[in-house]
């Protein structure tokens, strides 16, 4: 058995500092100076100069200090201002609400489909359009067919539903609309609906339980609606105004205008204006367009006179 | 194993600026503070680097030791936050490479060992494998033959923690001795 104190005893007595170790330990530690010292030293090899001494020592050196230094603080002023600036668009842009974009198909040939296109907004539809925009500004163009459409009111949401004859622009409502050969029949069932005709350019603003019809505003579509207008057997005189109107729209020889001059021939007719309507034959006869020749002979024909 | 006799008439003229007091001082601090940095420094830290640094402050800081009878723990206390400062340095410039420290030089271990027997350089490789806590406790109670009292004036701790935590310090240092060939059948004895 070895005990402890006896081996440390030997090592104390051999890791004693030796007196010349010591020696040189304590030298060194009272050659160093301190720091008022260097200090002292720093200033009697480099001795202190004014601010002016420098700067006309700079200056003769080539060296502009002030300029420098205000090129140096117009650059950091610069770099601040951008980066503020940078970082409140960033914060008005991040607190602008995200409005996603729409873009959804509405077709619906034989039966009734509902649609939710938007938040706040059902549609109910029978035929076909579309709906672009985004949620908050909803786009819905119509084709053709009836739709309905009902809008949250809650939402102030800028919904507009624009056709070949109107552009209704609603906000928190229901509505209907219904485009056909006729033209674009606005109805509004709750809240207000404002309603440019694009023929003429009429605006109407529609409330609850009120209505209005908005014209085609070219010579095919007036020559559907007065074809639509007959086939409902409507007053002649609609088919007359119909025809009249799509003739003011194109006065070029053509198919469509040919087709217009002969529903306005019958229109006379029905009318019981046989003189205006011999004349319209006349007409017709001498624009040189052979398509319903035949026909307009024979109602010539008979009135009397070709 | 002590200072040397210190008149408290040298401290107090030390402490109150006395140039020639304090390098008298000083001198017959040096070889307390070298020994405990041999001893406590470890392999990586210059004990003599390191026991320059502590005289230095010691020049520096004397005015503010309150209690001449003092010194000695009070130089410790220096010695022991230097020392860990230095092994802290050696740390972040072994695994920072290019680190640029200013400090003092690192330790070469051959160096260290140069002058010793072969049985006081297993125990010093002993100590060093030891934990700073214990190591110190072990040099102070063993080496240099302090009481617990003193040992526990030394280390700001209660006189029963010194005696708890030498008992533990002496288990591991055996175990770790006889890991290290130091001694066969070596056991602790209590103080």
């Amino acid at each position: 058995m070895t005990q402890i104190g006896p081996i440390f005893r030997r090592y104390a007595q051999e890791t004693a500092a030796s007196p010349e170790a010591c020696e040189r330990v304590w030298r060194a530690a009272r050659a160093c100076p301190t720091e008022a010292e260097i200090a002292q030293s720093l200033l009697s090899r480099f001795p202190a100069v004014s601010r002016a001494e420098e700067r006309a020592a700079l200056s003769r050196a080539g060296r502009r200090h002030g300029p420098r230094l205000h090129r140096a603080r117009a650059v950091v002023l610069a770099t601040v201002t951008v980066a503020a600036i940078a970082l409140v668009g960033l914060g008005l842009g991040l607190a602008r609400p995200w409005d996603p974009p729409l873009r959804v198909e509405l077709r619906s040939e034989t039966a009734w489909a509902e649609a939710r296109p938007a938040r706040g907004v059902n549609v109910l539809v029978r035929g076909e359009g579309a709906i672009a925009g985004t949620e908050h500004h909803p786009r819905l163009r119509w084709d053709k067919g009836r739709m309905r459409i009902e809008v949250d009111p809650a939402l102030d949401l800028d919904l507009v539903v624009v056709t070949r004859e109107a552009r209704a622009q609603v906000t928190g409502t229901v509505f209907s609309v219904v485009r056909d050969a006729l033209g674009t029949h606005v109805s509004v069932s709750r809240g207000s609906v404002e309603t440019t005709c694009l023929r003429g350019g009429e605006v109407f603003a529609l409330t609850a339980s009120e209505a209005r019809t908005c014209l085609p505003t070219d010579a095919p579509g007036m020559l559907g609606r007065a074809r639509a207008l007959e086939d409902r057997q409507a007053p002649w005189q609609d088919v007359l105004d119909a025809a009249e109107a799509g003739l003011a729209q194109d006065r070029r020889p053509s198919t469509t205008r040919s087709e217009l001059l002969v529903i306005r021939l019958e229109a006379l007719l029905g009318l019981g204006r046989r003189a205006e309507a011999l004349e319209a034959a006349r007409a017709y006869l001498e624009s040189g367009v052979d398509v319903r020749r035949a026909d307009v002979e024979r109602i010539a024909a008979g009135l009397g006179s070709p | 194993m002590s200072t040397p006799a210190l008149a408290p008439n040298l401290v107090e003229a030390a402490c109150a600026g006395d140039s020639r007091a304090l390098d008298t001082l000083a001198a017959r601090c040096a070889p307390l503070v070298l020994g405990w940095c041999r001893r406590l420094c470890g392999p990586r830290v210059n004990a003599e680097d390191a026991a320059q640094d502590v005289l230095e402050r010691v020049l520096k800081r004397i005015h503010t030791l309150q209690d001449p009878d003092l010194l000695e723990p009070w130089l410790f206390g220096i010695t022991r936050r230097r020392i860990a400062d230095l092994r802290r340095l050696c740390w972040a410039h072994r695994w920072v490479p290019g680190l640029v420290i200013d400090g003092p030089s690192a330790g070469d271990d051959a160096e260290r060992l140069a002058g010793l027997s072969e049985l006081s350089r297993r125990v010093q490789r002993t100590l060093d494998a030891l934990p700073i806590r214990e190591r110190e406790l072990l040099v102070l109670v063993h080496v240099e033959g302090r009481t617990s009292a003193e040992t526990a004036a030394f280390l700001g701790v209660p006189v029963g923690t010194v005696k708890s935590r030498l008992l533990s310090a002496r288990t591991r240092f055996a175990r770790i001795a006889r890991r290290h060939g130091l001694v066969p059948g070596l056991v602790e004895v209590p103080r």
